[in-house]
């Protein structure tokens, strides 16, 4: 998976950032291009590996009993308040979370 | 003040319940100890000497009615900042989450207070986990006591060099890939991760949720595992935590008669430092001198355990960070007044280096087009990763070799190579991935110029099989001392 054109590598890196979320500029851009290439380069060992019908592994080891993972009953508790859930808020109103207008263009 | 031997945690509390020491004392000590080595470590986000004085005042008056009092009483210790103390600071060394307080406390920090421990500093961390030097901080490098110019490891950088520095018997630290055991094995510690859902997570800030562990470190393995046990046991606010209550301790196996290890050859590598292969072959044959036997074993898959690791690791990172968005913690960014510049612009100032660099990686192998030839394919070799310890637990009861491929290496060392600095964990991402319980402790040291850096061996067990690490760990401790060697920092607080 490893690629070797600089401008493929930036273009990874540039839509890859817009799926994460993450603004980056053109010259961490091609750092990071370059860097990516370097790591997916390293780890192209796995493709070696005949896979095939092997199950995944998608977290520790799974004791047999019935309980792992077993849900509590549906009971309503006593849970975070709210005033304690908005402290940490950049933006709140006392009730919600404030954030930029999704609709309609910038307020 | 300071000028009192260091004592250890089992020591330390029966010290407080036999009344020859207070909990008051021990905080002071701890605290002005912290502060002496404050500026050569940087091993310290926070205190909380205010709080730390204020449950020692309680603790004493609770023993001076006479009061039954918890396995830890007075025993000062340190959290990682990752871990939540209600009103506390704990931003992951991260940008994105300066000034986060969480707004309650988590299982195993409570059921740490209510044994009687008092949490005085939240330590120093490679941001949000990712790293395995102390260099990716937002809020600086952690040195290590043994060589201030080299890393203590990474990423529970500040645990290890509060514990290693003598300011505190015990601290906490996470081990996601490694990120306690090679630390520990840098510094001169017991560092314990245990069987994947031994210890609940609730209140730990997540990176990658099925390898993630709270894992604390000590001098010795005796304090490890009492502090493992007081934090295990089943957690309902955790769905992953373990359905059976904490484990009880196995006597030391006395004669080892009998006690199969296995050695992976794997582990052992051409590419391995000579003087920790030396190290680790020489505490392998003092322990077949005690009755154990010396099984050569395969981990024949081992070599992918790197690549599978970061595969798998930055993707569950990719989806757990994805909450920093400047809406509900830590500061915001407004971009260009829309919703998702906002993000965009938050996460990019918000984030280290690092950190971007495995959200991208982990983004990009959840992306349509590459998700089954990298995170499906990692989860497929997770399994033969497994299948292989599974294989050679067949024939042996613990494997054994170094926790760390190098001792402590020169801050700088690795910081402009990311692949480089991910094979510093190529010995320890196998357990984590594997679920299982493993312990990093002293075996030796090696010279490097003027200074002494501490060898660590690596203990892994079957899955639930903690004890019987722990017990093989202690019984190790009675036949070496290398674990009562104090780092040049330590030595320094304690005269």
């Amino acid at each position: 998976m490893s690629n070797p054109d600089p401008s493929a590598e930036r273009e990874l890196v540039h839509k890859t950032a817009a799926l994460a979320r993450l603004s980056i500029g053109a010259a961490e851009e091609a750092r990071l291009g370059a860097q990516f290439a370097r790591i997916l380069g390293a780890f192209h060992s796995l493709s070696e590996l005949n896979v095939e019908g092997v199950p995944e592994t998608t977290g520790g080891p799974r004791p047999a009993s019935a309980a792992f993972g077993r849900l509590r009953a549906d009971e309503p508790r006593a849970s975070l308040e709210r005033a304690a859930a908005l402290v940490n808020a950049p933006q709140q109103d006392g009730e919600f979370y404030v954030v930029p207008k999704t609709v309609g263009g910038p307020s | 003040m300071s000028a009192a031997p260091l004592k250890g945690v089992v020591e330390g509390a029966a010290a407080l319940r036999a009344g020859r020491t207070s909990a008051l004392a021990e905080a002071e000590r701890a605290l002005e100890r912290l502060e002496r080595t404050r500026g050569a470590l940087n091993a310290v986000l926070a205190v909380d000497r205010a709080g730390a004085l204020e449950r020692a005042r309680a603790l004493d008056a609770r023993r001076a009615r006479g009061e039954a009092l918890g396995e830890l009483a007075g025993v000062p210790f340190a959290l990682k900042a990752n871990m939540c103390l209600s009103g506390v600071e704990a931003n992951c060394a991260s940008r994105v989450l300066a000034g986060y307080a969480p707004p309650y406390t988590a299982t195993f920090v409570q059921r740490l207070l209510d044994a009687g421990a008092n949490p005085i500093a939240i330590a120093n961390m490679d941001e949000f986990a990712m790293g395995s030097s102390g260099e990716n901080s937002a809020y600086g490098t952690t040195k290590n006591p043994w060589d201030v110019a080299r890393t203590p490891g990474g990423s529970s950088s500040g645990s290890a060099a509060l514990v290693a520095a003598g300011v505190v018997p015990f601290a906490l630290g996470s081990d996601t890939g490694g990120s306690v055991r090679q630390p520990a094995a840098l510094t001169n510690l017991a560092g314990y991760k245990p069987t994947y859902g031994r210890i609940s997570r609730y209140g730990l800030i997540a990176f990658a949720s099925s390898l993630d562990q709270v894992s604390p470190f000590a001098r010795s393995v005796a304090d490890v595992e009492l502090v493992t046990r007081v934090m295990s046991g089943h957690d309902e606010r955790d769905t992953t935590s373990l359905p059976e209550p904490a484990f009880a301790a196995e006597p030391e196996p006395a004669a080892l008669a009998g006690l199969r290890i296995g050695v992976p050859r794997e582990y052992f590598p051409a590419t391995l430092d000579a003087a920790v292969r030396a190290r680790c072959e020489a505490a392998l044959a003092e322990l077949e001198r005690g009755g154990a036997r010396l099984v050569p074993v395969s981990l024949p898959h081992s070599e992918h355990a790197i690549a599978t690791y970061y595969v798998v690791a930055t993707a569950e990172a990719s989806s757990n960070l994805a909450r920093y968005d400047g809406v509900r913690y830590g500061p915001r960014r407004d971009g260009d007044g829309s919703l998702q510049s906002m993000y965009a612009a938050t996460r990019a100032q918000g984030f280290g280096d690092e950190v971007k660099r495995r959200i991208l990686l982990g983004t990009y192998v959840l992306s349509s087009g590459y998700y089954d030839a990298w995170y499906r394919r990692a989860l497929k070799v997770r399994t033969l990763l497994l299948r292989d310890f599974e294989r050679a637990f067949e024939r042996c009861d613990i494997v054994a070799g170094p926790t760390s491929p190098t001792a402590a290496f020169k801050l700088g060392e690795k910081t402009d190579d990311p692949v480089a600095m991910y094979l510093s964990d190529v010995l320890t991402v196998p357990a984590s991935l594997a679920g299982l319980p493993a312990l990093s402790l002293p075996c030796g040291f090696l010279d490097a110029g003027s200074n002494r850096l501490p060898v660590g061996l690596q203990l892994i067990g079957p899955a639930r099989a903690d004890a019987r690490v722990l017990a093989l760990g202690r019984r190790y401790q009675q036949l070496s001392s290398f674990h009562t060697e104090l780092s040049p920092l330590a030595r320094e607080v304690a005269a």
